[in-house]
């Protein structure tokens, strides 16, 4: 039990890095997760866009454009020079500048259609990239109808008409799978990047201080086994981690108590409880391979930071390349990310079951691999010291 | 003498392999995974699409036209868009409940769809089921007022035009991806600030073996100090450039023709977060790995507001609190290289470069008022 005791006492020293470490990645988990909602709705709901129209053209066509954007999305005006521009864009009074050049209904008469406009937008704009190809498909309606034979001011009326045609899309109420991914997603989705970023910095260095050779040597040389060492470590570890989890897990229901007060939500806890394991032994065996705090600190960075974007935290993983995301099967997020996804959709179907429960071994898989490794690195640096 | 400090400073900060690694490896790694991630979406032509699974219900008066479109969009090609299921209304819905496909397409009274919620298949259903009302009520107009003309019109529709291109006002291929590589190149800049807290320490007697030594050595302060800070700056602004080669010349990613301008970014940027540490480092009173969660949870803090997790973060602050955006460094340093990629003057870099130079002069100014003048009573702390 000493080396319990000697990881508390060590840890109650350093509480005040603890402390901030703490601090810091519960204000990113919140900010995330707030965030992360946000970003994949503007991908779904069509937001209006704040427009502005630059017309040098000054034809019927170029109205017929600026009409169809004045009905669908929101104009601004703007001076039209290069600095308002560039300002407008920056302090994001504008999201959107189209510039519709001379010549445009000549472009379109004479079938020169190619860049016969251009925009300028903010480039994080999701809604940006969907005007996009509205602008398009208007422009490419008014061309057939002129290519047809219309005249410009029958054309553009014909394409104003066909563009408020929608489809009819009825939704259709699945007990139990809501519309969109839940809050509570979210907020699970980024605890992974959370945990490992936390715990690799906060009881990381603590996990160092056994890790010097004048502690290590004096550890080694009593009676203890390697592997009861080693347990007895990790199992300190895992108190102060599962402190640290259940804080957030906490929090977590008291942002979005309704996502987490149902089955749904005992299953998403259940899932960051097994990461938790995962990303402990991870650490574990990350201490044995950096000396500085310092380095540490970098590591803590890479790791966290790599294993989130790899693994389809940061970047959805239908958005990745297949052979990347083939890559990404031998990363414990990608299990966690892909059980997350799962348990959201999750209306209670055996199939559905298995799958959650085959995730969760995969993920314990690893975390028991991590150990294993850990282990042998606790012993092969043994030998290379008394070497 | 000041050269032999600084050879000093260099030798021993390029024998600490330890740490050295890391500053080096950690952008080059973090730089490799942010391809890897992206890679897919910066050259966007390879999607990792897979077919949309729908349901077709063709009760009541089928409209033959419409069958033979999506017939033709769900062949087994490379360019399937749809894998369809033909069946009745009631399995469908139980199909649909499974989650075992997006959308329920009905063809009577009207055409119409039913899903079960939102999501990126839903919005293609709904766009295709669009686009197909759009094109039907083309070919109507057209082949009852036009119909000689119907032919060469309707080709045009679907022929992938580019109408509309987007430009820059620098004429470079800005990319939404960008933001994350900025952000990655502001955190490495920050991350200086290890190195500079380093170099602080080993000068105060009070921390460290190294810095008693120093302390008695017949050696001006002054230069001894700017040794140490000078050898700190260039180790980290060479991490910086070697990162820079890797993104730009290796991954090929487009930082625009700015070269120059860029470089001195990075250097601005790297003694900033070498400051960052002397000034923390300058603070005796706390213990050093305090000093290191400071640095580390302050430059992951500033980064994050950056973009580097989320992409659009940085736009995010511009519209919640756009003070912090003026005086975050990771900021200001990808706002540089933003602007530089964005405008084409210079005016929105150079203000960004001179609050980056006030903020730098500060933390030099700081760091300097609280070393100087340190003598040591007895240094308890170490002996």
């Amino acid at each position: 039990m000493k080396i319990f005791q000697v990881f508390f006492k060590t840890l109650k020293k350093r509480s005040v890095s603890v402390i901030i470490y703490f601090m810091i990645f519960l204000a990113l988990s919140v900010l995330m997760s707030g965030n992360g909602k946000k970003q994949t709705e503007a991908v779904y709901k069509d937001a209006k866009v704040k427009v502005a129209v630059l017309d040098r053209d000054n034809s019927v066509l170029s109205k017929s454009l600026y009409d169809y954007l004045s009905n669908t999305q929101k104009i601004v005006e703007i001076k039209d020079d290069k600095q308002s521009i560039s300002d407008e864009l920056f302090y994001q009074n504008v999201e959107y500048v189209l510039i519709i050049k001379k010549g445009f209904e000549e472009g379109i008469k004479t079938g020169k259609y190619e860049d016969i406009v251009e925009n300028v937008k903010v480039p994080q704009s999701i809604s940006g990239k969907l005007l996009d190809s509205k602008i398009d498909q208007y422009l490419s309606e008014l061309s057939t109808y002129m290519a047809a034979g219309f005249s410009a001011e029958e054309a553009a009326k014909n394409t104003l008409k066909n563009s408020e045609i929608t489809a009819d899309v009825k939704l259709y109420k699945v007990q139990g799978a809501s519309e969109e991914k839940s809050s509570a997603y979210y907020y699970y989705l980024y605890i992974p990047y959370v945990l490992i970023g936390m715990l690799m910095t906060g009881v990381g260095s603590i996990l160092l201080i056994f890790r010097k050779k004048d502690l290590d040597w004096r550890i080694k040389c009593s009676s203890m086994p390697e592997l009861r060492k080693n347990s007895i470590l990790l199992l300190a570890c895992g108190v102060f981690s599962f402190v640290c989890w259940a804080v957030f897990v906490l929090l977590s229901l008291l942002l979005y108590r309704t996502d987490i007060l149902t089955g749904k939500g005992a299953l998403f806890i259940l899932n960051s409880l097994v990461f938790l394991l995962v990303a402990m032994s991870l650490i574990y065996m990350v201490s044995f391979l950096v000396k500085t705090l310092n380095a540490m600190n970098m590591a803590a960075n890479v790791i966290s930071l790599g294993l989130s974007f790899l693994g389809g935290i940061f970047v959805p993983l239908e958005y990745m390349s297949k052979s990347v995301v083939q890559f990404s099967k031998v990363l414990p997020t990608y299990w966690y990310v892909v059980n997350n996804e799962a348990i959201d959709s999750f209306v209670n179907t055996t199939k559905q079951y298995h799958t959650i429960l085959r995730n969760f071994g995969i993920e314990l898989i690893f975390a028991v691999l991590f150990f294993v490794i850990a282990l042998y690195l606790s012993k092969s640096r043994a030998i290379a010291q008394h070497g | 003498m000041f050269l032999h400090l600084l050879k000093y400073k260099l030798k021993s900060l390029f024998r600490e392999k330890d740490l050295l690694g890391w500053v080096f490896a950690f952008p080059l790694v973090l730089g490799t995974f942010f391809y890897l991630a992206f890679g897919n979406m910066m050259n966007s032509d390879e999607y990792n699409f897979n077919p949309v699974p729908v349901a077709f219900v063709s009760e009541g008066n089928t409209d033959a036209t419409f069958e033979s479109v999506l017939d033709s969009l769900s062949k087994d090609t490379k360019d399937r868009i749809f894998e369809v299921t033909k069946t009745g209304e009631g399995n469908a819905k139980e199909l649909l409940k499974k989650g075992r496909i997006d959308g329920i397409i009905y063809t009577s009274p009207e055409l119409s769809v039913m899903v079960s919620g939102d999501g990126i298949n839903k919005t293609i259903i709904k766009s295709f089921l669009e686009g197909y009302l759009k094109n039907k009520a083309i070919y109507e107009q057209i082949g009852s007022t036009h119909p000689e003309k119907l032919e060469s019109a309707v080709s045009i529709l679907s022929k992938n035009i580019s109408f509309n291109k987007e430009i820059s006002f620098s004429n470079t291929k800005m990319n939404s991806l960008s933001q994350y590589f900025f952000a990655l190149i502001a955190m490495t800049c920050l991350y200086g600030s290890f190195m500079g807290s380093r170099a602080v320490e080993d000068i105060q007697a009070n921390l460290s073996a190294i810095g008693a030594r120093r302390g008695i050595a017949p050696a001006h302060k002054l230069k001894v100090i700017f040794a140490d800070y000078l050898g700190a700056v260039i180790v980290n602004y060479s991490s910086i450039l070697i990162l820079f080669f890797y993104l730009i010349v290796i991954l090929k990613i487009d930082f625009g023709t700015r070269i120059p301008y860029i470089l001195a970014t990075g250097f601005l940027g790297s003694v900033i977060g070498v400051s960052m540490g002397t000034f923390t480092g300058s603070i005796s009173k706390i213990s050093a790995s305090l000093k290191g969660a400071i640095m580390s949870a302050l430059s992951l803090i500033l980064s994050f507001l950056s973009g580097l997790m989320i992409g659009n973060m940085k736009d995010i602050v511009e519209h919640h609190a756009p003070l912090l955006n003026r005086i975050n460094p990771a900021a200001l340093i990808t706002d540089c290289l933003y602007s530089l990629n964005m405008y084409e003057s210079f005016d929105r870099f150079y203000s960004d470069i001179a609050i980056m130079g006030v903020i730098a002069a500060l933390l030099i100014t700081g760091s300097y008022l609280l070393l100087r003048r340190t003598r040591y009573e007895n240094i308890p702390s170490l002996f």
